[in-house]
């Protein structure tokens, strides 16, 4: 029993890796340590006290890609609906743990905004990229769209929890399965993101969060030829990681998504950069 | 006068007593092994040149067999400096169409599963008849199932007898015995199975036929690699060992190899005495192999599928 004059001890989180729907330790067993953002709430006034964040290695990364690689298929094949409802989901568990981030209530409302505003999209985007093209021959010629495949995102840090739901539901909606990159100091943001990713009826692997050197391990993610597409904030990296990131890119004519930030949604034109257009010949 | 068995040689086989604790601890041993660079390398490239590249399927074509057999001589084309595969492994049917695509004289040998596969359940004069068409036809290899059923009945004498005719049968052919060792239930039957096949003349011993879960597994893999020491020792015959079945990643198919090579030696470190039944496994050790060669880490759509 605690006396009257004791301090309760907190039971503190480590901070892990979110991929295929398991929290897990990266397999270096390495850690970082970084100093919290905001003190505990139950006890506050206390020192806050570092916390530990694990560091996903290449090999974490790699193992990422092959669940990724496997949900990716059964989420580009659910309907549209569905992966809409999910994503909805997905804003009604970070507005029900708006507590849980360590960042103000107005950021968490935004993202929980940004997230509805993309699961709004899910079953629309197709009619509007889709199209019946004017072909000169007696055929019916139309295009769609299909998902490019597995993407690694790296939004922009100082875009915070909006631009790590911003890079994510733009990706998913589209029927990709993505990798978030999030540097270590955003460890309890992430961490905090994940566990509402694992409520929401998400399948595991569809959306992999693995903090990180976002640097050190792009470059991984850069050698990893079954990366489809990168999305990429200007922000997030430095001018030679960008253009080491473009020639690997070329080299196995990788998707390369360039983006500003996160102030504003994907438009239509961005989301359609997420996904490969397929055109069909009918005989009419 | 066939080989026979006698009641005492039956109590012998049965007298083995597996601890599976030890087993275990020392399986979960290997399995924290990690083999790096230079070695790795080599392992990778040894572990090609043991695969049975195998296809068992009720869809199997003439069309599959022959790239099967292609893959198998040339398992990735920009790479010619790879070694091939140990064989192609088929059903009897499938033994000329492979044959013809391999040749004569071909570093790929030629295996063919026979005795009824995968349930073994024929008249022992039909599974002879089989196995002897298959030689015929050209198969270098025979791949027999135990009769399981006789075994679990305790009718050792009939399993036994039956692995001498087809011995008997295969002629030239070398004999591969599959245990099943999914369907014997303990790791003390692996054990007495494996003693019963070599006694009765197995070249191999194999543990499944990949119909069956489990299929190979690390720990029963020991059981049949300790076996196979105990039979060099007592008698001074080389026996080879076969796990098929299950083994996808080139992480377990090193595994393998680390735990051969601490109970059996170099010895059995080649493709003579040692062979995975597999096919996905091939295109996971070129990956591994390109990885190293090239920096990149590939994507499985580079590799052809089968």
């Amino acid at each position: 029993m605690i006396g009257p004059s004791q301090t309760r001890i907190l039971v503190e989180k480590t901070i892990k890796l979110y991929v295929g729907g398991k929290f897990i330790r990266s397999e270096s067993g390495r850690v970082d340590r970084i100093t919290p953002t905001r003190p505990p709430t139950d006890n506050a006034g206390a020192d806050p006290r570092d916390i530990y964040v694990c560091r996903a290695s290449r090999k974490d990364f790699r193992d990422a890609m092959e669940l990724a690689r496997k949900a990716q298929a059964g989420w580009a094949g659910r309907s549209g609906y569905n992966r809409g409802q999910i994503l909805y989901r997905l804003a009604e568990m970070l507005e029900d743990r708006a507590e849980a981030f360590p960042v103000a209530r107005e950021q968490v409302h935004a993202a929980v905004d940004r997230v509805v505003h993309h699961a709004g999209w899910s079953d629309k985007i197709s009619s509007l990229l889709s199209s019946l093209n004017p072909v000169a021959t007696a055929h019916v010629n139309y295009s769609m769209l299909r998902p490019v495949g597995v993407v690694v995102a790296l939004p922009d840090p100082a875009d915070g929890l909006l631009g790590m739901v911003e890079a994510l539901s733009a990706a998913t909606v589209m029927g990709n399965t993505v990798h978030l990159f999030v540097p270590l100091e955003s460890g309890e943001l992430a961490a905090a993101l994940s566990e509402a990713l694992a409520t929401c009826d998400m399948p595991g692997g569809v959306v992999n969060v693995l903090t990180t050197d976002v640097t050190g391990l792009l470059e991984w993610a850069n050698h990893h030829d079954d990366l489809d597409a990168i999305y990429l904030a200007a922000a997030a990296i430095d001018d030679d990681a960008l253009k080491a990131t473009q020639l690997e890119a070329a080299r196995v004519m990788r998707r390369l998504i360039l983006v500003d930030g996160a102030a504003q949604p994907a438009s239509a034109l961005t989301l359609q950069r997420l996904a490969e257009v397929k055109t069909v010949w009918m005989s009419s | 006068m066939p080989l026979q068995c006698t009641e005492s040689d039956i109590r012998r086989w049965r007298a083995a007593s597996v601890d599976d604790m030890s087993v275990a601890a020392r399986v979960a041993r290997v399995r924290k092994r990690s083999i790096k660079t230079e070695s790795k390398v080599r392992l990778l490239r040894l572990a090609l040149s043991m695969v049975d590249l195998t296809t068992l399927e009720g869809a199997d074509s003439p069309e599959r067999v022959r790239g099967l057999c292609h893959k198998a001589l040339r398992p990735h084309p920009p790479m010619p400096e790879l070694p091939s595969c140990a064989a192609v492994c088929v059903y009897p049917t499938m033994v000329a169409t492979a044959r013809a695509v391999l040749g004569a004289d071909s570093p790929v040998k030629l295996a063919a599963v026979a005795t009824a596969f995968p349930s073994g359940q024929l008249p022992l004069a039909l599974k002879v008849q089989e196995v002897r068409e298959t030689v015929a036809a050209g198969a270098d290899e025979i791949d027999m199932v135990i009769n399981r059923g006789a075994f679990l009945s305790g009718d050792y004498a009939r399993v036994f007898d039956e692995i001498v005719a087809i011995k008997d049968a295969c002629g030239p052919a070398h004999l591969k015995v599959i245990l099943e060792t999914g369907e014997l239930g303990t790791l003390d039957n692996v054990a007495a199975a494996s003693r019963l096949a070599m006694a009765a003349g197995g070249d191999f011993i194999k543990t499944s036929t990949g119909k069956i879960q489990p299929a190979a597994t690390l720990e029963v893999a020991l059981v049949m690699f300790e076996a196979i020491r105990e039979h060099f020792l007592e008698t001074g015959v080389r026996v080879g060992m076969k796990p098929a079945g299950g083994i996808r990643s080139a992480k377990l198919a090193l595994h393998y190899l680390a735990l051969l090579a601490e109970t059996l030696g170099a010895d059995w470190m080649t493709n003579e005495w040692f062979r995975f039944g597999a096919s996905s496994l091939v295109n996971d050790l070129l990956r591994q192999l390109l990885w190293r060669d090239e920096g990149y880490y590939q994507s499985p759509r580079r590799f052809s599928v089968d």
